[in-house]
């Protein structure tokens, strides 16, 4: 923020926001999808193990596990929570669909 | 399932009882109460039966949840549900207050949407309600103005500060309708469209769902259910009428189900008593009625000269009687132990 906070200023700022959240929105789609690469060689793993796809155990641990993560990051974990049912459900359907 | 946690339960203990709940196949949902938390299981309850859930640090009690609908129910959540609608929660539903939704059955054109929103507000309502797409029984009456429709309900919020609700009647439809109004709303007609109900559990909006003209208690919390099941739990009830034998009026106010739908949900529960009684006449009596028997609030249709009104003339309220109807609502709900919810609350609620 400008020191004395004059609505061009703002405008300024916001913009250079907006331009960092294109940034870090842009590093989370490169996170995800390295993160369905690792996905799917568990898969693959996994497959060669005999091992079954759905793992509903580890699932709940990553669940667990990030949930605690956000609670000291000071994000509400329940919404976190949220986000990595949907990460985890992509990453199965990866696993299955190969 | 309901797990029902100690008082002094710790978040490490939650964390492992739901550990444990979902490591066996199923979903949780928690929600803390002021005075309990409760975790909710979702799923194939016979995954259960190899956990030794009363026995996990932290377990007071375990119960089975018996009704179909699992999330919409009471014992579901430890306290009542208040969804608030609008960028700015400029309305609430669920709360200590009563809110009033008014305006026009459909937006027939700038002019005529912008004055009745202005009426209605300086009456009292903190919402607007206006159709863009119109569920109508003759496909050769108007049928809505469309996109253009919720265009101008967006501008028309802009300008007066009431968020909008409005009817979304297709899946094609829900995200253009999503961007443009605060509350999607699902009309009677499409109560069981279980397609559009999960679509709708997709949305980050609140949904109003009407009660189908021949739907049950039952098959209303299940199609809340299926909007919630999707992910969706912001949904506001709404009694407007059931199909009986009687003539007299369009259809007949089901005043019971508001008491029975309290004891059933912790969703909140509105009313609308222009399409229960299809007669002007009728509103102000069935709006007294409904919040007597402890509606969260009311839909209203205004329009600012009913004579002309391109739908629904018959039902709507001229501005005058709407004042009229405002003005002696308030009585009713302090005998309900309830206010009525003005924009001041809600420019309150924010600060």
């Amino acid at each position: 923020m400008s020191d004395d906070g004059t609505p061009h200023d703002a405008a300024e700022e916001l913009a250079r926001c907006r331009a960092e959240i294109e940034r870090v929105d842009n590093e989370i789609v490169r996170l995800l999808a390295h993160r369905v690469a690792l996905g799917k060689r568990t898969g693959e793993l996994k497959r060669t193990a005999g091992m079954p796809i759905l793992d509903p155990t580890r699932e709940a641990a990553v669940i667990r596990r990030v949930a605690n993560v956000a609670r000291d990051a000071g994000l509400p974990p329940e919404l976190v929570r949220e986000v990595f049912w949907q990460i985890v459900g992509m990453s199965r359907r990866v696993q299955e669909t190969e | 399932m309901i797990i029902v946690t100690r008082p002094n339960v710790t978040d490490a203990e939650i964390d492992h009882i739901r550990e444990r709940i979902e490591a066996a196949g199923m979903r949780t949902h928690l929600s803390r109460g002021e005075r309990r938390t409760i975790i909710g299981c979702i799923g194939d309850e016979s995954l259960l039966q190899e956990v030794p859930l009363r026995s996990l640090p932290g377990v007071e009690s375990v119960t089975p949840v018996l009704k179909p609908y699992k999330l919409a129910s009471r014992e579901f959540v430890a306290d009542r549900t208040v969804v608030r609608v609008g960028g700015r929660a400029e309305a609430s539903f669920g709360g200590p207050s009563v809110t009033v939704i008014a305006g026009p059955c459909s937006v027939e054109n700038r002019e005529m949407i912008l004055e009745t929103a202005c009426l209605v507000r300086d009456a009292g309502a903190t919402m607007l309600r206006g159709g863009a797409f119109k569920p109508r029984t003759s496909p050769y009456a108007f049928q809505g103005m469309g996109a253009e429709g919720l265009r101008l309900l967006a501008e028309v919020r802009g300008a007066t500060g009431l968020p909008v609700v409005t009817e979304v009647m297709d899946t094609r439809q829900v995200d253009l309708v999503a961007e443009h109004a605060d509350m999607l709303q699902v009309g009677a007609r499409n109560m069981q469209n279980f397609p559009l109900l999960a679509e709708l559990g997709r949305v980050r909006r609140p949904i109003l769902l009407k009660r189908g003209l021949s739907a049950t208690i039952k098959e209303l919390l299940m199609a809340a259910e299926y909007i919630m099941a999707n992910g969706n739990h912001e949904v506001v009830l709404c009694e407007r009428g059931i199909r009986t034998y009687e003539t007299a009026t369009r259809n007949t106010l089901d005043i019971a189900a508001i008491p029975v739908l309290k004891r059933e949900t912790h969703l909140p529960v509105i009313v609308d008593p222009s399409h229960a009684g299809g007669d002007a006449a009728l509103v102000a009596p069935l709006a007294f009625a409904a919040i007597a028997a402890g509606a969260d609030g009311l839909i209203i249709e205004v329009h600012p000269d009913p004579e002309c009104a391109l739908s629904d003339g018959d039902q709507s309220l001229a501005p005058e009687a709407f004042a009229d109807l405002m003005s002696r609502l308030e009585a009713f709900a302090a005998a309900a132990g309830r206010t009525i919810s003005s924009a001041h609350d809600a420019s309150r609620a924010v600060a």
